[in-house]
C-alpha cells in the first residue's frame, strides 16, 4: 500500500523501493523495551537491582524469615550475656568463660546477639528493614505527588503561579528541616488521627520527610515542564482543543515518567538515612520497635565489647543505600538518550 | 558503478583518494554499515558534489575524511587520502596537522557549531596559532581579520571582539568558513552548509563558497540532500544511497541524462520554480488516475467526486476566512539595545481566503508567517485587527469557546520530531482530537484513526506503535492524519515539509494535494521554498518583516514579481541546471552590488 502510493513515476517502474521509507526495523520496540535491553547490561545496576528486590522481599516475609532463621525480635537471651559487661559469652554455661569476640554469630544466631539482653540481632535488623523501607518508601511517594503536581503545574502555568510555588520550594529548601523533625517528634502526643505509640510516630516520619524534600523532585519536574512545554506536540493538542488538564496529565505526565522514575530511586536511599539519623538522636521510632538508627544509636555504648552491634546495622543501611543509588544510576543512564549505549 | 571517464588529469595527483571505503557502525541490532564500498576521488581545485537522503551515508563519509571516526566504536576500512595522507593509518598527532591545514570542514548547522563564550576572534585565532605555533598572536589576528575580509564580513576589524550570538545565522556560517580559511587549506569539506538557512542566505553562502574556490584554488567537497543545491557549485556529483554510489559523474550529465533510477527519482522530487500550480496539480491527477485505474480492486476512498473546476471560479460568495489588519506585538525587553521596545512581528496584514482554495504565504525566518498562522489558528491573540472565520469574528473567543472552532480550523506542524509526543502511540495521538472533542466510544475512535492511517499511507497495524519507530516523512503523514481526522475546514500548513529530504517532501506534497481534492480542504501553506509554495498555491503571499509585500494569483507573483523583495527571493532559489544556476549568481552579484549602491539600509546582509 505504502510503496505505489509514494514512489514517483520513475522510480516506481525501475525499483519500487528506490525512494520510499521503511518502517525501522527497531519499529516494535517500545523506549521502555529499550532501555530495559541498556539496562540489562549495566552489571553493576543490575546488581543494585537485585540487592533491592531482596530488600524488599526480606521486609515483606520478615515475619516468615523469623520464623524459620531467627527468634522473635523482642524475645530476650540473657541467659547468653555475660551480665558484667553486658557481651555475649562464648560459653553460656560458664560466666567466666570471656567475650565472644564475634558476638555471639553462629548457626543458631545468625548476625548475633544484642547487648546486655540478648535479642537476636538477625530478626531486629529484618523488622528494621521493614520500618526503614515502608518510612521512606512512603515518605518519597508522599514527595512524588507533591513535587510532581506542584512542578509541572508552575511549569506549565508560569507567570505567578510559578513565581508562588518557585518561592515556597525556595523556602522548603532553607527550612533546617532536622532541628524542626527532632521538636516536632519531642512534642508528640501518644495518640493522634487514630494512630497511637509507633504507630503514629511512622506516620509522622513520613509526613516530615515527605513534606520537605518534595521541592526536589518539584525541581526537576518544573524545569522538564518548562522545556518540554515548547514543544510543537504541547501547541498541537492545543490546537486539537484540549483542555489544560489534558495537557498537563495526558500529554506532560507521561514524558516525566522516566526522571521522576530515576529520581525516586535516588531519594529513596536519602529518605532512609534521614530516617535513620531521627532514629539516632531518639526521635524516631521508639523502642522496643527495631529500627537500624535507634541500633546503631544503642550501640555506640558498646562498641569496645560488642563491635558487631554497631557494624551490622551500619552495613545494613551502607548496603541499602548503595544498592539503591546503583539502581538509580543505572536507570538514569539506561533512560538517557544521550547516554552511550 | 557507473562510467565516470572522467577522472583527474594524469599530471596532477588527486588532492582526496578514496577506495573501497566502508564504515560500519556496531549498535544493539547487529552491525549497521552507513558507507558500503565507496571510491571517489577529487582533483586539486575541484569540487565534488554528494547528494544523497538522510541515512545515505553521506555524512559518515565527511567525518572518516576527518578522520573524526577515531576513538568511536566505528570500524574504517578501505582507503582515505586526503593531500597524501593516509587517514587510516596516520597518528593522531598527525591527523591532528592535518585538520584545519590541508582539509577544513564547515558544518551544518552554524548556530551551534561556535563555541558561545569565545569572541570569534580568539576562535579563529586558535584555530591559526595551533597550526602555526611559532606565529605571534599579532601576526594571527591580522590572518583572522583578513580571512573574515574575504568571507564579506563587514568591518571584520571592529566585529573580530564580537561573540557569536551577536551575528545571525548567515552570518555565522560565514564566520566558520573563515575559521575553516584561515590555514588555507587545500580542501574545503561543507557538510550541508546551507541547510540550516533561509533561501537567500543560502545563496550568499553558496556564491561565497564558489569565489573562495576561484580565488584560493581550493577543492571543494560539497555535501547535501539537494540536488539544487550542488547543481551550480560543482563539477563533479556523486549520488549515494544507503551506504553506496548509484551514480557518479559530471554534473550537467548527470542532471540532463541521469542513468539510475533512484538519480532519475531524485530529480524528479526536487520542486521547481517553473512548475506552476496548474501542472503540477493535473500532473499528480493523473498520476493517481492511472494508478488507481491500475488497481481497478481498490475503493475510491472518501469523498470522490472532486470538483476539480471549482478553483477556477472563485469568490462565491462569503469568504471562509477573513483577516483584517492584524497585528501582533512583542515586547523586546533590554538586552543588547537598552531599552525596552516594541516589535510587530506581524504588522497590518489583511487577506481574504475562499473555501477550496490554497494561499501561499513564503518568507524568511523573521518574516512572521509563522505568527500570523499562530493567530489565525487562535493559538496566539491577536493585538489589533480582526479575524473572521464563516462571517463569526474569532479574535478575542476565550479557550473554552474555541474548542468548538477548533474542529474546523487545523494546523500541521513544522517539525514532525517534535510535533508528536514521543509518549504516546500514535494511534492515541491521533485519536486524542476525537476524545477531546467528546467522542468516548473507543472502538469508533479506533476504526477511524485506522481508516485514517491507511488514507494517509500508513499501516492501520502501526495503530500501537510510538513515533521513534518512524522516519521523517513517516512522522509527517501522522501529523497529516491528526490534523484531518476532525474533517477541519481550514487546515494551516507551517512549513510542513522543511524538515524533510526532498524525496520525501515530494510524497508529502504529493498527499497533502491528494488529501486537498477529496475532503475539499482549504489551505494556508507557510514556506520558505518559493519552489513548493508555487506547485501547493492559488494565490501566494510573499512576506517581510511581519507586512505583505506582495500577494496575487502565484503564477503572477512567480512570473511577473512586482517587489524587489519577490524579485530577491527568486534570484536566489536554487535551480537544477548548471548553466541558469550561473545566470541566477551573476544576477545576484548585480542585485547585491545594486544594494550597496542603494546605500547601507538594514539591506540583505542577513
Amino acid at each position: 500500500m505504502t510503496a505505489p502510493l509514494d514512489a514517483p513515476e520513475s522510480a516506481q517502474k525501475a525499483e519500487p523501493e528506490a525512494i520510499t521509507e521503511g518502517v525501522r526495523n527497531t519499529a516494535n520496540r517500545s523506549l521502555r523495551q529499550i532501555a530495559w535491553q541498556r539496562f540489562k547490561r549495566d552489571k553493576v545496576a543490575m546488581a543494585g537491582g537485585v540487592v533491592v528486590i531482596l530488600l524488599i522481599l526480606t521486609a515483606i516475609l520478615a515475619p516468615v524469615l523469623t520464623k524459620l532463621f531467627g527468634y522473635p525480635p523482642n524475645e530476650f537471651h540473657q541467659n547468653l550475656i555475660d551480665p558484667l559487661t553486658g557481651g555475649v559469652l562464648n560459653d553460656p554455661n560458664d560466666p567466666m568463660s570471656g567475650l565472644d569476640k564475634t558476638g555471639g554469630i553462629s548457626g543458631d544466631h545468625l548476625l548475633g546477639l544484642e547487648p546486655v539482653n540478648g535479642r537476636d540481632l538477625f530478626s531486629r535488623i529484618v523488622y528494621g528493614a521493614q520500618i526503614s523501607l515502608l518510612v521512606a518508601f512512603c515518605a518519597t511517594l508522599l514527595c512524588v505527588f507533591i513535587g510532581t503536581v506542584l512542578g509541572i503545574v508552575a511549569g506549565y502555568f508560569g507567570g505567578w503561579v510559578d513565581t508562588v510555588i518557585s518561592r515556597a520550594m525556595d523556602i522548603f529548601l532553607a527550612f533546617p528541616l532536622l532541628l524542626f523533625a527532632i521538636a516536632l517528634a519531642g512534642v508528640i502526643p501518644d495518640g493522634a488521627f487514630g494512630l497511637t505509640g509507633n504507630g503514629l510516630r511512622v506516620g509522622v516520619l513520613i509526613f516530615i520527610i515527605g513534606f520537605f524534600n518534595w521541592p526536589y523532585i518539584g525541581r526537576i519536574v518544573r524545569g522538564q515542564t518548562l522545556s518540554l512545554k515548547e514543544r510543537e506536540f504541547v501547541e498541537a493538542a492545543r490546537s486539537l482543543g484540549a483542555s489544560n488538564t489534558h495537557i498537563l496529565f495526558r500529554e506532560l505526565l507521561p514524558n516525566l515518567v522516566t526522571p521522576i522514575l530515576v529520581y525516586s530511586t535516588l531519594l529513596i536511599p536519602t529518605n532512609i538515612i534521614f530516617e535513620a539519623s531521627l532514629s539516632f538522636l531518639g526521635v524516631g521510632i521508639n523502642p522496643p520497635t527495631p529500627s537500624w538508627g535507634g541500633m546503631l544509636s544503642n550501640s555506640l555504648q558498646y562498641y569496645t565489647t560488642s563491635p558487631h552491634f554497631v557494624i551490622i546495622p551500619g552495613l545494613a543501611i551502607f548496603i541499602t543505600v548503595l544498592a539503591f543509588n546503583l539502581l538509580g544510576d543505572g536507570l538514569r543512564d539506561a533512560f538517557d538518550p544521550r547516554s552511550s549505549d | 558503478m557507473t562510467p565516470t571517464g572522467h577522472s583527474a588529469e594524469p599530471t596532477t595527483e588527486p588532492v582526496v583518494r578514496v577506495r573501497d571505503l566502508k564504515i560500519t557502525f556496531p549498535t544493539m541490532d547487529g552491525d549497521v554499515h552507513a558507507v558500503d564500498g565507496l571510491s571517489f576521488e577529487v582533483a586539486p581545485g575541484g569540487a565534488l558534489g554528494i547528494v544523497g537522503e538522510s541515512g545515505s551515508g553521506k555524512s559518515a563519509t565527511s567525518l572518516a575524511l576527518m578522520g573524526l571516526h577515531r576513538g568511536t566504536k566505528a570500524r574504517i576500512t578501505g582507503e582515505i587520502s586526503v593531500a597524501g595522507t593516509d587517514i587510516v593509518s596516520a597518528s593522531d598527532a598527525r591527523i591532528r596537522e592535518l585538520r584545519g591545514n590541508d582539509i577544513a570542514m564547515v558544518f551544518q548547522d552554524p548556530m551551534s557549531s561556535l563555541h558561545p563564550q569565545y569572541t570569534i576572534g580568539n576562535q579563529l585565532i586558535e584555530a591559526y596559532r595551533t597550526h602555526r605555533p611559532s606565529a605571534s598572536t599579532a601576526e594571527a589576528r591580522a590572518r583572522a581579520v583578513e580571512a573574515l575580509e574575504r568571507v564579506g564580513i563587514p568591518d571584520p576589524a571592529k566585529r573580530i571582539n564580537s561573540y557569536p550570538h551577536e551575528f545571525s545565522g548567515g552570518m555565522r556560517q560565514r564566520v566558520l568558513i573563515a575559521m575553516g580559511l584561515v590555514c588555507e587549506p587545500k580542501v574545503l569539506l561543507a557538510d550541508e552548509p546551507t541547510t540550516a538557512l533561509d533561501v537567500t542566505v543560502q545563496a550568499q553562502i553558496l556564491d561565497l563558497l564558489e569565489d573562495l574556490r576561484q580565488d584560493l584554488g581550493m577543492a571543494l567537497i560539497l555535501v547535501s540532500h539537494d540536488l539544487a543545491v550542488v547543481a551550480g557549485s560543482v563539477d563533479e556529483v556523486l549520488v549515494m544511497k544507503k551506504g553506496k554510489a548509484v551514480e557518479r559523474g559530471d554534473v550537467r550529465t548527470v542532471l540532463s541524462e541521469p542513468e539510475h533510477p533512484y538519480t532519475q527519482a531524485l530529480l524528479a522530487a526536487v520542486p521547481r520554480v517553473e512548475v506552476s500550480r496548474a501542472q503540477r496539480r493535473a500532473e499528480i491527477r493523473a498520476d493517481r488516475a492511472a494508478r488507481e485505474g491500475g488497481s481497478a480492486a481498490a475503493p475510491q476512498p472518501t469523498g470522490a467526486s472532486v470538483r476539480p473546476e471549482k478553483q477556477e471560479s472563485t469568490t462565491p460568495g462569503e469568504p471562509l476566512l477573513k483577516v483584517e489588519n492584524v497585528r501582533q506585538r512583542f515586547k523586546v525587553r533590554g538586552g543588547m539595545f537598552g531599552k525596552a521596545s516594541d516589535f510587530y512581528a506581524v504588522d497590518d496584514v489583511s487577506f481574504e481566503l475562499y473555501r477550496g482554495e490554497t494561499l501561499g504565504i513564503v518568507g524568511e525566518s523573521g518574516s512572521g508567517k509563522s505568527t500570523l498562522s499562530r493567530m489565525i489558528m487562535r493559538l496566539l491573540q491577536p493585538t489589533e485587527g480582526r479575524i473572521l472565520f464563516e462571517g463569526r469574528d474569532i479574535t478575542k473567543l476565550p479557550e473554552r469557546q474555541l474548542r468548538p472552532l477548533r474542529r474546523d480550523i487545523q494546523m500541521i506542524f513544522q517539525n514532525p520530531y517534535s510535533s508528536l509526543n514521543p509518549r504516546l502511540t500514535i494511534g492515541d495521538s491521533i485519536g486524542t482530537a476525537l476524545k477531546v472533542q467528546g467522542e468516548k466510544d473507543g472502538k469508533l475512535i479506533k476504526k477511524k484513526v485506522q481508516e485514517l492511517l491507511e488514507r494517509v499511507g500508513l499501516e492501520p497495524s502501526h495503530y500501537n506503535r510510538f513515533p521513534h519507530a518512524f522516519s521523517g516523512g513517516q512522522r509527517q503523514r501522522i501529523a497529516i492524519a491528526r490534523a484531518l481526522i476532525l474533517q477541519p475546514k481550514l487546515v494551516i500548513c507551517d512549513e510542513p515539509v522543511s524538515a524533510l529530504d526532498v524525496s520525501t517532501q515530494d510524497q508529502v506534497l504529493r498527499l497533502l494535494s491528494e488529501l486537498q481534492d477529496d475532503f475539499n480542504l482549504t489551505l494556508i501553506f507557510v514556506a520558505h521554498d518559493l519552489a513548493v509554495v508555487r506547485q501547493v498555491s492559488d494565490r501566494v503571499a510573499v512576506m517581510r518583516k511581519g507586512r505583505v509585500v506582495e500577494m496575487s494569483d502565484g503564477d503572477s507573483v512567480y512570473e511577473d514579481p512586482q517587489h524587489e523583495y519577490t524579485r530577491q527571493l527568486l534570484a536566489a532559489a536554487p535551480v537544477l541546471d548548471p548553466d541558469e544556476a550561473k545566470a541566477h549568481r551573476a544576477e545576484r552579484a548585480r542585485l547585491r552590488a545594486e544594494a550597496k549602491k542603494a546605500a547601507a539600509s538594514e539591506g540583505t546582509a542577513a
